[in-house]
């Protein structure tokens, strides 16, 4: 079998997200030849890139440089660079309800958008937010952090906080619990599949359809590149400056075979964690400009761009953690089995019947997406090497989860990745 | 107050899925069966047990099937393979005007037909040409009042391909043009409200636009040739089998056979897939699904030996004729002295029926002679055993079946037809002689008109539906006539009378069955106790989100407001007084979504996405995959979920070059799921 000159590349970035096309249209921008792998048939299956951030992880504590992070700004400021067209934003001030006049600003509808939503955590004698390690205590000091940042935070009370929570039956009555709620405005959720779209759309039209391959199988690193199973017969690759695997729950299988093989230790995630993404029927309109969280789950107006519906927003989606798995565990049983479990219909059962006061719910749709549990702390590195001979190869952790910590991550692998070059 | 899930673990699980219809069908029975011998537990979870709300697939093989029993009670059970069993929607590509309410699906007009009078007058468009689209053809026309003079076009959209059929189709199709169905190429263009209950369909074919006024669409398809068998993705034993019998056995006996082999090969791969040690039964495995990959392949074997008719004007070419005639189930002999069934069954189908009623064991299933050795097994008929009883005809459910005595020194001969419309026959009336296309060749007197001959057999075939029509044909006419037919000017005298009788009054609206309710602060007069969308139907008020009429209130889609509750129309009753209130619409619910018109050549009602959005979006980003596509244009994620757009969308990635064919739709629930917490 002879080396195929045209596939040889100064960079080889193999992954089944919206990572290895971040990398991708950086390093275009540099001048590189690129060649993307995805073992995937398409780069739409991976789904573990949230549009916003739930504020929880089993070791990240909320705080205000935390929420800070996900301002409109800051957003617009990590996801600009690598997309080459028009992102819209919406700032969820032209109504609180939903109405018609809300597309202000939105110029392009097929464009990615950045929008923001006030975030409000409600808490009450009847339920906590204990789940998220919050109490009342630890979110008055998250208002005078906030507050301290500049993010504007309120503490709303009783009538005044439960009728901001998105999907409360307004006609309800029975409000007998005493409620109190912390209210940061402008937290901004991204359109992640739009971006994704935009970026691969950009991205194949600069490197080509064919070098840009899905479906890629049987892909097996050696010292000079990558050798790969494509269109019916083995492909091998040449690497000039080395090659990225962006670490995603789809390839997590796959890497720790690799790892074994070469008995390399690598830095490892905190397990899986299974994030039941529900939709709900809500028989009122819902007031998109804001993501409420009640106990351990965030809940919002579901809607593509700025609502324009004249009825309103009417799927609810909530965004609920299962419980974390360990790798090895996962890898064995497939963490989806978690998902819809008794805990999760008693959960949904007290969002709707205790906090909106709904008596009964639909279900529109429901998916389990298996986010993979990284402690940037321990990750000292956004990339590690697997050592060896496979010197040219690193792998990038933190590939999934928001979208704007994905493209964050991907930027400081990126320029990690060009300094050992240098 | 709370939710009470229920843990489980199977090795297989068969769910039901969205509009089934019988459960348990047959290819559930053969594959449960099938599993069980090779000790795997199997679950099955339908309509009559647990209600199966989907499933979520596991990242290897399997999935977590979610269900609801009849207490509400939620089960969450681990299944190492899944097989899900469910009818299509069979909706045609989408064109301006497709989601009014003119246009239905076949499994709709059915239960309509069978619960209400609907008006099928002046015309009837079938879109699709299957076996089941002519026959419900044919059960309009035979069925169909005199005063209807309904007349039924079975519409071929996808003339390129002949493989959509299952074996039985040429007799079907000889059952329904006998009757006076017609058959037309063409692709539909556009479908507009002219009057209430009259509708103008536009259609494109060789000629140009072709304009019907019709008073209904019936949407049969199939609309691809796409296997009824699919796992998706391939390896993880997620199946998906497409339930072909739809009504009886008798009705649609092909249909049965084909899911029986099928839910039988998928068994093998299951057990092949699950069980590790198979031992020696590995070789009997192997047997049974080479035998059911054999018996899948011999449904399809028309398509490659199809029996064509030639014709020459009228008549059929010496070389047909010479075929017809030295076939194994037509007489050779015996018809020359007495009258003998002449079994005109000439594609290899699984249906015997005839075997099983005939008495003298006259009639038997073995290799026939018209095609090779290795392929028919065909009518077979003992002349001399035949005793013309005549039990075997209204046995036959495609008509193909006859009596002759065809005496060689007459100038006449004697042909019996079975009849089972409902304007029956009596001696003496003047009937009008049609060949095997339904063209006209003459007319001939009706000579004896009988019931059937034993009460239970009459029993069986629904009694006095049935006659055997004795007519007295030119001797040159016995081997050409095959159906009989009531003359343009007896439909039209009969007409008259009915109306003189009825003083020209509307028969229905003049029914006792009628009751006064409000639909939306009016007062309308409709049919008392039956559901509230078969009644809306009836006097084309219903809406666009009721064309599906799931029948067991699962899709969720019909909800209106009864006496103030939310209810399902297909679940509600009509009765006297009751008030009706349309739903607003809800995020979508099959109506027009907002920016969208009547006009527009929407893909997916529910969430408003026009088909050229979604071409342009496949052009422009060379999607290669079903899941991109949802993401990008959320076709299928409306109220609907899919049931609407899912195959006219998959259907469009095919011919844009996405490769969709194996893809199965598992999203989470199949349906809208309502939950409450019990006590």
């Amino acid at each position: 079998m002879g080396l195929e000159p045209k596939w040889d590349s100064d960079i080889v970035l193999l992954g089944t997200g919206v990572a290895p096309l971040l990398a991708a249209a950086r390093f275009l921008s540099e001048g590189y030849k690129v060649l993307i792998l995805n073992p995937d048939g398409d780069f739409f299956r991976e789904r573990s890139e949230l549009p916003l951030d739930p504020l929880l992880t089993s070791t990240g504590e909320i705080s205000a440089t935390r929420l800070s992070r996900s301002l409109p700004e800051r957003v617009t400021e990590v996801i600009r660079p690598f997309f080459p067209g028009a992102i819209e934003t919406w700032l969820g001030n032209e109504t609180s309800t939903g109405a018609s006049g809300g597309t202000t600003g939105f110029k392009d509808p097929m464009a990615p958008h950045v929008r923001a939503r006030s975030r409000f955590w409600i808490d009450s004698d009847t339920f906590s937010l204990r789940e998220r390690n919050l109490d009342w205590p630890r979110l008055e000091e998250l208002y005078v952090e906030a507050s301290d940042a500049g993010l504007h935070p309120q503490i709303l009370q009783e009538l005044t906080a439960i009728r901001r929570f998105p999907g409360v039956n307004r006609s309800s009555r029975e409000f007998e619990s005493s409620y109190h709620g912390l209210w940061v405005p402008r937290i901004c959720d991204v359109d992640v599949v739009r971006y994704q779209y935009g970026l691969l759309e950009y991205v194949r039209e600069r490197i080509g359809g064919s070098r840009m391959v899905t479906s890629a199988s049987q892909v097996e690193w050696i010292p000079e590149g990558v050798r790969f199973f494509d269109q019916g017969q083995y492909q091998t690759a040449r690497i000039s400056k080395g090659a990225i695997c962006f670490w995603t729950p789809r390839l997590t299988r796959w890497i720790h075979g690799i790892a074994k093989k070469l008995e390399a230790t690598i830095p490892q995630p905190g397990g899986v964690r299974v994030w039941e993404d529900w939709t709900l029927v809500s028989r009122d309109a819902l007031d998109p400009s804001v993501v409420g969280v009640f106990e351990d789950m965030t809940v919002f107006a579901s809607y593509e761009g700025a609502p324009k519906d004249p009825n309103g927003v009417h799927a609810l989606r909530v965004l609920r953690p299962g419980a974390v798995v360990g790798l090895e565990q996962a890898m064995r049983i497939g963490p989806e089995q978690t998902a819809g479990g008794l805990e999760s219909f008693r959960a949904l059962e007290r969002l709707c019947g205790q906090m909106l006061r709904w008596s009964a719910f639909s279900v529109r749709s429901f998916e389990a997406r298996v986010l993979l549990e990284w402690d940037y702390r321990k990750l000292a590195q956004p990339m590690f090497r697997l050592g060896g001979e496979l010197s040219k190869w690193n792998v990038m952790g933190g590939a999934d989860g928001p979208l704007f910590e994905v493209a964050h991550q991907v930027r400081k692998a990126c320029n990690v990745f060009e300094e050992t070059l240098s | 107050m709370s939710f009470s899930v229920r843990d489980g673990k199977l090795d297989v699980v068969v769910a039901a899925g969205p509009r089934v219809q019988l459960w348990p069908s047959a290819g559930i029975r053969s594959f449960a069966s099938l599993c069980a011998e090779y000790d795997l537990q199997v679950g099955i979870y339908g309509p009559d047990t647990l209600s199966v709300r989907g499933l979520v697939p596991l990242s290897g093989t399997g999935a977590v099937i979610i269900a609801e029993d009849p207490q509400k009670r939620i089960h969450r059970i681990h299944a190492r393979a899944v097989l899900r069993v469910a009818a299509p929607t069979e909706l045609p590509d989408p064109f301006p005007g497709w989601r009014s309410q003119a246009l239905i699906p076949l499994s709709t007009a059915r239960r309509l037909q069978e619960q209400v009078d609907l008006f099928w007058a002046p015309r009837t468009v079938i879109l699709g040409t299957s076996g089941q689209a002519f026959r419900f053809g044919s059960d309009l026309l035979s069925m169909s009042r005199a005063t209807d003079a309904t007349q039924v076009i079975c519409v071929e959209t996808h003339s390129q391909w002949g493989g959509k059929r299952f074996a039985g189709w040429e007799v079907d199709r000889r059952r329904f043009e006998m009757l006076g169905g017609k058959v037309i190429e063409g692709r539909p263009v556009s479908l507009s409200q002219k009057a209430p209950l009259l509708w103008e369909f536009r259609i494109q074919d060789a000629e140009g636009i072709r304009i019907l006024e019709v008073a209904r669409v019936v949407s049969a398809g199939p609309f691809d040739d796409f296997s009824g068998i699919k796992e998706s993705p391939p390896g993880n034993l997620l199946f998906d089998l497409k339930q072909t019998s739809l009504r009886t056995e008798e009705e649609d006996f092909d249909g049965w056979n084909l899911e029986e082999e099928r839910g039988r090969w998928l068994a093998t791969r299951v057990i092949k897939g699950l069980v590790t040690e198979l031992g020696s039964r590995k070789d009997d495995l192997e047997r049974i699904a080479r035998r059911a990959k054999n018996r899948i392949k011999r449904s399809f074997k028309h398509r490659d030996f199809p029996f064509h008719w030639d014709y020459q004007g009228k008549w059929t070419s010496a070389a047909t004729q010479r075929a017809v005639r030295s076939f194994s189930g037509v007489p050779q002999t015996a018809q020359k002295t007495r009258m003998v069934a002449s079994l005109e069954c000439f594609e290899e189908i699984g249906c015997n029926l005839c075997e099983k009623v005939c008495p003298e064991n006259a009639i038997r299933w073995a290799r026939g002679q018209i095609q090779a050795a290795d392929a028919a097994v065909q009518p077979v008929l003992s002349e001399k055993d035949c005793t013309g009883c005549g039990l075997c005809l209204p046995a036959c459910p495609s008509s193909s079946i006859l009596m002759i005595r065809d005496p060689e020194q007459s100038t006449q001969a004697t042909l019996t037809f079975p009849w089972k419309g409902s304007a029956k026959w009596k001696a003496g009336d003047f009937a009008t002689l049609v060949n095997r296309r339904g063209e006209i060749l003459g007319t001939a007197r009706v000579s004896e008109v009988q019931g059937a001959a034993q009460d239970d057999v009459t029993a069986q075939v629904q009694s006095g539906d049935h006659q055997w029509v004795k007519v007295e044909v030119p001797s040159h006419l016995a081997w050409e006539a095959r159906g009989i037919r009531r003359s343009k000017v007896q439909v039209q005298a009969s007409v008259a009378k009915e109306y003189a009788e009825t003083q020209g009054t509307d028969r229905r609206r003049d029914s006792k069955d009628m009751v006064e309710i409000t639909l939306d602060g009016e007062k309308r007069l409709i049919r008392d106790r039956v559901p509230i969308t078969a009644a809306l139907f009836e006097f084309g008020i219903a809406r666009p989100e009721d064309v599906l009429y799931c029948g067991d209130g699962g899709c969720g889609l019909c909800t209106i407001f009864v006496d103030g509750v939310k209810r399902s129309a297909c679940q509600t009753t009509v009765r006297k007084g009751m008030a009706l209130r349309n739903v607003e619409r809800v995020l979508g619910v099959m109506g027009d979504a907002p920016g969208i018109s009547p006009s527009d050549n929407v893909i997916c009602p529910c969430v408003g996405v026009k088909t050229e959005d979604v071409v342009e979006r496949i052009g422009k980003g060379q999607l290669g995959s079903m899941e991109a596509v949802q993401a990008l244009t959320s076709v299928g994620c409306g109220k609907c979920h899919g049931q609407v757009c899912t195959e006219a969308l998959r259907r469009l990635l095919e011919r844009s070059g996405v490769d969709a064919k194996g893809w199965s739709d598992w999203q989470f629930p199949w349906g809208e799921w309502t939950l409450a917490p019990t006590n």
